[in-house]
């Protein structure tokens, strides 16, 4: 019997120790300051999911920034500078809208959350006053109505009268002037691609004092279609003309006879400008021999001049390789004389982004050598000659506080 | 074709040196019953002289191959009275059948023991576990309850019954495992047939190879492989089943066998009835989504399977078998991020085998197994709904004009496949100490697929007819040294693969049709030792470089989301492996058994699917570096209680050092790999008594299981603030089980997870809670 008790003992003992395990670690709250909100997004081995990291840094002295501190995020969500606030929109892995603002000691924190429904692909968001902000939902064919103080809903206003090819018109990228909502339909059906043979942009006008729909506007001429790319909030904008310039994407190249380029609608105007158009697929670049089909991400700067990262199509390889294919070129585009000038950056694949800080323009770029934000400086054309900010991971946001554009 | 012509002659070589032949005589021989001459199974039969022994199989027949001599034959079983038996062999066979007469005495432990088959393949050289009967019977489980309780395996389930399962073994998942029935790889058909389907009464053993793939199962895995042997039933056999479990679950199994001995005929049949609603409750632990107490009604599985079974042994070979199968399986879509409610899968299998073995075939040691299938099975996966569906029921529209619940496009796809797979083994004992084995699978597979409702949406057609052929070969080696002691297993293997398709560009405008072939081929090597210090001490190393072979659809792509990646190369994997084993098993079958394993490898060219907002398709990544331990300990303490308990640590970390085609720092390098289980123990045990409460006859059986899993991340760790885990899971299970009649009636009771605690393998897959079963078994012998 002693024997038995203590080779029970002796196993009990043997069996309980593989269940102790270290306790959890105490997870360090601290987190990054500053001026400057960047992302950066790094893979998981699936390739399929990832995360992107969110955090703030003060200036642009050169330096190597690791992801310890960072907020994580999903990997399609989108984020959107607002004042203090910075709201994170779902895209596809998320239900929730979430919303950090910078406190006086300059540090990020969470302050409200808002659940959508299933699959609503949250692509804008828009503040009209403190209490009232709008908010696409390019699954839902519907465009909510929030209070972003509170991040509570107050309404929603039904466009899916205005779909063409299903029961969803894809409200993308948005932006208010003189009271009214102006709302980039992307008008996609099946997949990602809009109708092959409706190579069209469609704006709808909202009145943002009754919240009801204006009317929705076409562009029908040119073969641009798909008004602003969803993960790129930049992608329409109001110049210090008052003018309205949006981006298309053009079925990312992938439709015939659907194009990618510039459409504006005037001040005072409710339809687009029918004499400028400026597309893109038959711009001549300088400095680049191949054609582009594809804006990929971009930011104004005022006088315009527009920075872009464009996708080069001559550079997919065979078979196409998301991550090591350098696609992208760093481009400024003037508005005005509808020209595009290749600037003298390295290559990046399209896991990129364009921001601005005072007077440069910040490309996050993945490149053969490295990771992080390369300097355009406006005043004096000068680049920089690798990442002066490098990101551990890709780098795909560059948010200012203060920035105009 | 140079490299396979170079294969050929090597084996010509190969096959010429070992021409020496050596005397030897098979000796066969079936145990009864002196009083009821039903077979023994599991007796003992020693062969004094050579300290060798064997045990009877589930028709009490046992074999031998000897060198010629006189040797004395000791047969023994719990009962009976032991006998021994002089003979000499001098023939080419020798058929020696014994009667055993009952005991009322109790046999002296004795120190020779005989070995199961269960424990001869745990003494093979190759790292290896193996799950026997004993613990399989009885339990109100399935296959993949049983395997997860193994040391260094992990089975990852997306729901409950019918749902998408991932096997792991030593953290290398997915296509990198190989899964087998009774030796023939299943894995291409899995949308058909799952180790789930199999009702645990029907399974003999579970052979869990770790890191080295025997060559005897071709196919090409290199993270280890599954064989699930099905027991071989006695003659005359009817075993009926039915098992009532949490949320509706039904099953049932019926096995039924008559034979003409005269004749050497046997015939038999069976089948599986399968079904559950899976309607439980699940909420989201992720910071992403705000989703809590769902309950899942759209998630009812039901699988039917028939087959029959005509066997005949005496048409020259020892062994012709035709087995006819069909399965048919229906599978609910259920949303876990969205309300899904009218998207279903249905899949059927038709399925025609023979099998032919023949020992001693043309030359005496040459063992000859064949065996060819054919299978037509057809996939449909519906997504045409009208309408999405909140989860308060309200709808909203569909994802096209044409419908559609999930994606981007409706699918109402009709994917058909014929697929012939010819296996044959040619094993040849070359003399008391060596043996040879060749081993050849071929695979082909013409696939037929159709979605003319994905088709409308996109406005052009996007899947095509394939042809796929491949061919896998192995040649092992094994030889003896030192009376047995030391044992050197070397094996080689080829692969052949090619396929046949069309394919389309969706970044052209005209979407062209362009035909695309392409073959590849590859080898691999392995080495595996075993030296024996004792009867029951004995340590293993082996080592393996070995590839898998990208899959038919890694290549191929759907034709539509994934594109193809005719540049993949295959996966390389080297392995080292390092293991002690201590092994004593009495005649009285009481064990002590204890093993460890220190392990290493080094996966190169990983493939992975690679997604993006458009497009997505395989490729080649990189490298993962992995190190660990795995432990197990089974322990008879006394004769009514069993004990065990094994442990798996395997650290995984990712190798690359440089970003993708970039000269980059890889910020995760050395990293733990993300979202695979790194640290896990399971432990429990097992009471058992006759007759227990009264009567004859009659075994009582109570087990108590735990299991532990440690927390480990969803993606890389980075962040302080990093909220994305699948948490640390520890559950306990308890159960019952009561049988009469000898076993031929038996009552299972079983409740997984007491403490219902929160379940999650894979992230955002909640798995049940607390669930409660009861099985009922009758067997006519």
């Amino acid at each position: 019997m002693n024997t038995f008790l203590l080779r029970s003992i002796a196993f009990f003992i043997l069996t309980s120790t593989v269940f102790i395990s270290c306790e959890e670690d105490d997870p360090n709250e601290s987190v990054a300051k500053g001026e400057i909100a960047l992302a950066s997004v790094i893979t998981s081995p699936d390739g399929m999911s990832g995360t992107t990291y969110l955090q703030l840094i003060e200036d642009l002295t050169p330096a190597t920034y690791d992801n310890s501190v960072a907020f994580p995020f999903t990997m399609s969500d989108q984020f959107v500078m607002r004042g203090e606030d910075i709201f994170i929109l779902p895209f596809a892995e998320s239900n929730l809208i979430r919303k950090y603002t910078r406190n006086a000691d300059k540090e990020l924190q969470e302050t409200g959350q808002l659940s959508l429904d299933d699959n609503s692909a949250a692509t804008a968001i828009v503040l009209q006053s403190s209490t009232k902000a709008y908010v696409s939902i390019m699954g839902r064919a519907k465009i909510l109505i929030i209070n972003p103080s509170t991040m509570t809903k107050t309404g929603e206003i039904d466009i899916s009268a205005y779909a063409v090819g299903d029961g969803c018109p894809d409200p993308s990228q948005m932006v208010i002037r003189d009271g009214k909502l102006y709302v980039a339909l992307n008008q996609m059906v099946g997949g990602y691609y809009a109708a092959t043979d409706r190579a069209k942009s469609d704006v709808l006008i909202i009145n943002t004092a009754t919240d009801e729909v204006e009317k929705m506007i076409t562009e029908e001429t040119t073969g641009m279609s798909q008004a602003t790319r969803p993960i790129d909030c930049k992608q329409i904008f109001v110049d210090e003309n008052n003018d309205i310039y949006l981006i298309t994407m053009g079925a990312f190249g992938a439709q015939p006879g659907h194009k990618a380029g510039i459409l504006r609608i005037n001040s005072g105007e409710t339809v687009f400008d029918d004499s400028y158009n400026f597309v893109l697929n038959d711009a001549a670049i300088e400095g680049e021999s191949n054609f582009s089909n594809m804006f990929c991400f971009v930011q104004y700067a005022g006088g315009g001049k527009l920075y872009a990262t464009l996708i080069i199509p001559a550079y997919w390889g065979n078979p196409v390789s998301y991550l090591e294919d350098r696609v992208c070129i760093a481009a400024e585009i003037d508005l005005y004389t509808k020209t595009i000038k290749k600037l003298g950056l390295p290559r990046s694949n399209s896991y990129n982004s364009v921001g601005i800080y005072n007077n440069k323009i910040m490309f996050g770029l993945t490149t053969d050598n490295d990771n992080g934000f390369y300097t355009y400086d406006i005043t004096t054309g000068e680049a920089s000659s690798s990442a002066i900010i490098k990101t551990t991971g890709m780098p795909m946001a560059f948010r200012h506080f203060g920035e105009m554009y | 074709m140079k490299s396979e012509q170079r294969f050929i002659i090597t084996l010509l070589l190969l096959i010429t040196a070992i021409s020496g032949l050596s005397a030897q005589t098979k000796v066969t021989g079936v145990i009864r019953d002196a009083k009821t001459k039903e077979p023994v199974i599991g007796a003992n039969v020693i062969i004094k002289e050579l300290q060798k022994g064997t045990i009877s199989d589930g028709s009490g027949s046992y074999k031998f191959v000897l060198p010629r001599g006189t040797y004395t034959f000791v047969f023994s079983s719990m009962g009976y009275e032991s006998q021994s038996k002089k003979i000499t062999c001098n023939k080419d066979q020798t058929t020696l059948n014994v009667k055993l007469k009952e005991s009322i005495t109790q046999l002296d432990e004795i120190i020779i023991t005989a070995k199961s088959e269960a424990r001869e393949v745990r003494e093979q050289a190759t790292p290896v576990s193996v799950i026997t009967v004993d613990e399989i019977q009885g339990t109100v489980s399935n296959v993949s309850e049983l395997l997860t309780k193994t040391s260094g395996i992990k089975i990852r389930s997306s729901g409950g019954a019918g749902s998408a399962q991932r096997i792991s073994v030593r953290g290398l998942e997915g296509k990198r495992v190989g899964s087998f029935i009774n030796g023939m790889p299943i894995n291409d058909q899995s949308d058909f047939v799952s180790f789930n389907d199999i009702p645990l009464d029907l399974i003999e053993r579970i052979e869990v190879y770790k890191g080295i793939v025997p060559a005897k199962f071709g196919g090409s895995a290199v993270g280890g492989a599954i064989n699930i042997v099905i027991k071989e039933f006695p003659p005359k056999y009817i075993d009926v089943g039915y098992s009532l479990q949490s949320y509706n679950t039904h099953n049932a199994t019926l096995v039924f066998k008559r034979n003409n001995t005269e004749k050497g005929y046997e015939f038999g049949g069976g089948g599986f009835y399968s079904y559950s609603d899976n309607n439980y409750t699940f909420s989201l632990n992720d910071p992403d989504y705000d989703i809590k107490n769902k309950k899942r009604d759209h998630d009812a599985f039901k699988k039917i399977a028939v087959a029959g079974n005509f066997t005949a042994k005496k048409w020259w070979f020892d062994e012709i078998e035709f087995e006819p199968v069909y399965i048919s399986t229906k599978k609910e879509i259920q949303g876990i991020t969205e309300n899904i409610q009218e998207a279903v899968t249905y899949s059927d299998a038709f399925l025609i085998a023979n099998t032919i073995e023949k020992e001693d075939l043309l030359i005496k040691g040459l063992d000859f197994d064949f065996s060819l299938a054919y299978a037509y099975t057809i996939f449909k996966y519906q997504d045409k709904s009208m309408q999405r569906y909140n989860w308060d029921g309200t709808t909203y529209e569909p994802v096209t004009i044409l419908g559609g619940e999930i994606g981007t496009t409706p699918n109402d796809s009709y994917n058909q496949k014929h697929t012939i797979l010819q296996k044959t083994n040619l094993n040849y004992i070359i003399n008391e100490n060596s043996s040879i084995n060749l081993n050849g699978v071929y695979n082909y597979a013409y696939g037929i697929p159709e979605d003319t409702l994905k088709d409308a949406v996109i406005g052009y057609k996007s899947n095509f007819n394939s042809t796929m052929n491949s061919y896998v070969s192995g040649l092992n080696y094994e030889l003896d040294f030192f009376n047995h002691k030391f044992t050197n297993s070397a094996t080689i293997k080829h692969y052949y693969y090619s396929v046949n398709t069309t394919l389309i560009d969706i970044y052209s405008h005209d979407h062209e049709e362009k035909p695309h072939d392409l073959n590849k081929s590859d080898f691999g090597f392995s080495n595996a030792i075993r030296y024996r210090f004792t009867p029951e001490f004995l340590v293993k190393a082996s080592f393996a470089y070995d590839v898998r072979l990208p899959s038919e659809n890694e290549l191929l792509g759907d034709g539509f989301i994934t594109v193809p990646a005719g540049d993949l190369e295959p996966e390389r994997n080297t392995n080292v492996n390092i293991g002690f084993m201590y092994d004593r098993t009495n005649v009285k079958n009481n064990r002590f058994q204890f093993e460890i394993n220190f392990f290493y490898t080094y996966l190169e060219n990983m493939i992975r699917f690679t997604g993006s907002f458009l497009q997505s398709k395989y490729e080649n990544f990189g490298e993962m570096e992995s190190r660990g331990m795995d432990i197990d300990i089974k322990y008879d303490l006394t004769s009514f209680l069993y004990v065990y308990a094994n442990g798996t640590y395997q650290d995984l970390r990712d190798a690359r050092k440089k970003e993708p085609g970039s000269s980059e720092d890889n910020p995760t390098y050395g990293d733990r790999m993300p979202n695979i289980p790194y640290l896990y123990t399971n432990a429990g045990f097992e009471l058992h008594e006759e007759n227990l409460f009264g009567g004859i006859n009659q075994e009582s059986k109570f087990y108590f299981e735990n299991s532990f899993v440690e927390e480990y991340f969803y993606n890389f760790e980075q962040s302080v603030h990093q909220k994305k885990r699948i948490p640390r899971s520890i559950t306990y299970n308890l159960g019952l089980e009561h049988s009469f009649k000898n076993k031929n009636i038996i009552i299972g009771l079983q409740v997984n997870n007491i403490t219902d605690e929160e379940m999650i393998t894979i992230f955002n897959r909640p798995m049940p809670g607390r669930t409660a079963g009861i099985k009922l078994r009758y067997i006519i012998r």
